[in-house]
């Protein structure tokens, strides 16, 4: 039986799999950061401006 | 027999690969604009050289919907060091706002497109007076704004 086609599209499939991973967890790293970043510039916003926020 | 399977497998193969790119490309799309404001806009150094330009206005009246000043006529605004004070802190124009959101439907042609797109990031609903200093790093525009 030839298995030569099953075996090259698992590796294909494979390589697929592992790249969508990658660029998913590379994004989610970066939303991660952003999210920190993004806290501590409103933090900071909100403490600058409390004394003129009537 | 085996050809249907194959075409049907194909179809659903396509079809799942398709949806998981169309989700990736619109969270990268998503990711990289919120990285970009967050990049140019309201950095934590700005906000404090926001604020001394703040603590040092002596004049915080807005003629019209808006009042801007640089380092070459800030003596209205300021005190008389303004000029070095904000040369040294690359603050190129100073923006005195009433309302935000009626700056940001005007047809004023004095505001730049890239002052347009950072008070869209502003939240539209407040109606403080606003400070909004504009920096320039490498010739690039970076805005930081406080209430005044």
């Amino acid at each position: 039986m030839n298995k030569k086609g099953f075996i090259s599209m698992a590796v294909v499939y494979t390589f697929l799999i592992l790249f969508l991973l990658l660029i998913t967890s590379l994004l989610s790293m970066y939303s991660f950061r952003n999210d920190i970043i993004g806290g501590q510039e409103d933090s900071v916003k909100d403490e600058l401006n409390e004394e003129y926020n009537l | 027999m085996k050809k249907g399977f194959v075409f049907i497998e194909t179809l659903l193969v396509l079809a799942i690969l398709a949806f998981g790119l169309v989700n990736l490309c619109s969270m990268y799309i998503k990711i990289s604009s919120d990285i970009n404001i967050k990049k140019y806009y309201d950095n934590v150094s700005d906000l404090y050289k926001v604020d001394v330009i703040r603590s040092l206005l002596t004049n915080k009246n807005v003629t019209g919907d808006m009042s801007s000043f640089n380092s070459a006529n800030c003596t209205t605004y300021m005190g008389s060091n303004c000029t070095t004070l904000l040369s040294d802190m690359s603050a190129s124009n100073v923006y005195l706002i009433n309302d935000v959101e009626t700056v940001m439907t005007s047809q004023n042609e004095n505001i730049k497109n890239s002052m347009r797109e950072y008070l869209k990031t502003i939240n539209e609903a407040q109606t403080h007076k606003t400070i909004i200093v504009e920096f320039n790093y490498n010739n690039r525009a970076y805005y930081a704004s406080l209430y005044i």
